[in-house]
């Protein structure tokens, strides 16, 4: 395909600024194909390349027509779920007021991106929660985002801790990512290997926190895009669990050995996972989404982490807040798949209206800055690969 | 010889007392168009009814999270806590034997979806 050619060039080449390796149609006409262009939904963002998209004769898509047989539901299921979560705090409340279990009540993955400082903020002073905040600093944050995750913790008056993992098992780990993608097609959908290779290590590294730190409730920054509103307050059963972790050793095991066992539950894991199961009286271990089940304007939570401290980092990418190196695997993907990594996401803040479509569109076709992707190129050492 | 979803499909059929629910056949097809659809790109072959999800590496842990957010949007169920096991999802024989059990459940006044 033309554009994949035409991407792999551009991050060879690297020019000071590199836009998307095919440009969209103009956003009023979008019905017809123009060119090699692919033709995007007329209601969301997703191109005709995205796997499993078919279009009506408007010119709508699949998963815009599924959204809209589903709308009605969805604020209703939007409060069923703020209403479960509430009830978690309350059943959680009665059980450590009389056991004193753990010292916080919430894990949170804070990166220090404009999503998870919100979130940390909305469950540390809207729900004043005790919550200890965890940075998997994978070697790619952002300097800016380093200082606003220091800024933003002293401002909550929030105890935060940084896992830094051995930089070159993590290099190793996204070289490999982004050689193989070893990824259901699927879960390629909704993001980059290597995006996955990292969340399912944070993932997996929170597990094991909150277990040994007996906490309760792991809680994540996903937009509405990213996380589905059924499952944006989870139960995570034992059994569950395991399952999941041998099919991330499945996945990451050939690419990273026995390092990844740094980051997998061990026996004494589950055995105090089944522990805690016991003294919580059932209401351990909950993943939280909760930008599912609130406002999200992303004026208004700008606003908000600014009077935090926060300060948007200049060198990432337009879907990135925190991290540089995913602008360039967001390149590789395109050029790999024909479609941008965040579509899926950004077509579901478009379609619940948390976006325009332009201001979709626009995120979807921002240029990546080239002076970043020269300095993640080298440091993956892609940066003499041949075409 | 019947697998576990066809015995529990034919058990969610036996409602049959609205006119909105759906009929066990329609109920089986659901599922396998959903996960052919959205896990196998449209391709059955070679996949068999008793296959892991997560084992097989078809479907991760946010894929397990979009099959439970398709069965509460489906057929208008709510799953509870521990009622999230690999034994209720992992496959589709498990995922049929569990809707159906869910959908025989649900109180008769509730919405049982498309």
């Amino acid at each position: 395909m033309g554009s994949n050619r035409c991407a792999r060039e551009e991050i060879l080449s690297t020019p000071s600024e590199i836009s998307p390796p095919f440009p969209f149609p103009e956003i009023s006409t979008t019905r017809e194909p123009r060119g090699e262009a692919p033709r995007v939904c007329r209601t969301c963002v997703l191109p005709s390349t995205f796997p499993g998209i078919r279009f009506n004769e408007d010119g709508v898509c699949n998963y815009c027509a599924d959204f809209q047989k589903n709308r009605p539901r969805i604020p209703i299921t939007r409060e069923r779920f703020r209403q479960k979560f509430l009830l978690l705090l309350n059943r959680l409340g009665e059980r450590t007021a009389s056991a004193r279990k753990g010292s916080f009540d919430v894990l949170m993955a804070y990166s220090g991106g404009k999503d998870s400082s919100y979130t940390l903020g909305l469950l540390a002073r809207s729900y004043g929660l005790r919550v200890l905040a965890l940075t998997f600093d994978n070697g790619f944050t952002a300097g800016q985002a380093l200082r606003n995750i220091q800024a933003v913790t002293e401002r909550l008056g929030v105890d935060h801790m940084i896992i830094r993992p051995d930089p070159g098992v993590l290099l190793h780990a996204f070289q490999e990512s982004i050689r193989t993608h070893p990824y259901p097609l699927k879960a390629l959908e909704r993001a980059s290997s290597l995006c996955h290779t990292c969340m399912n290590l944070v993932k997996s590294q929170m597990l094991k926190q909150a277990v040994q730190m007996s906490i309760p409730i792991l809680a994540f920054g996903w937009s509405p895009g990213q996380a589905p509103l059924s499952s944006s307050v989870l139960k995570l059963n034992p059994s569950m669990v395991r399952q999941m972790q041998r099919a991330l050793g499945q996945i990451l095991g050939p690419i990273m050995g026995s390092a990844l066992n740094r980051y997998l539950l061990t026996e004494r894991d589950y055995r105090l996972l089944d522990q805690e199961l016991e003294d919580y009286r059932g209401s351990f271990l909950y993943a939280v989404h909760p930008l599912a089940f609130h406002e999200y304007d992303e004026e208004r939570i700008l606003e908000e982490i600014k009077a935090f401290g926060w300060t948007p980092p200049t060198d990432t990418d337009a879907n990135s807040t925190n991290c540089l190196i995913n602008g360039y695997a967001s390149l590789v993907h395109i050029a790999k798949f024909g479609f941008h990594p965040y579509a899926f996401e950004l077509a579901g803040l478009v379609r619940s209206g948390h976006l325009t479509r332009e201001e979709g569109l626009t995120k979807i076709m921002a240029p990546f800055d080239g002076e970043t992707l020269k300095r993640i190129k080298k440091k993956l050492g892609a940066d003499n690969e041949n075409g | 010889m019947k697998t576990a979803e066809d015995l529990a499909l034919e058990m969610a059929g036996a409602r049959g007392n609205c006119p909105e629910d759906p009929s066990p056949m329609e109920v089986r097809r659901s599922l396998r168009d959903f996960i052919t659809e959205n896990f196998l790109f449209g391709d059955w072959n070679g996949f068999n009814e008793d296959t892991s999800f997560l084992e097989s590496g078809i479907v991760d842990s946010t894929g397990m999270l979009e099959i439970i957010n398709f069965l509460e949007e489906t057929y208008g169920i709510t799953i509870e806590d521990d009622e999230l096991v690999p034994e209720n999802f992992d496959s589709l024989n498990q995922l049929g034997a569990f809707l159906a059990r869910k959908l025989r459940e649900q109180p008769e006044d509730e919405p049982s979806g498309r």
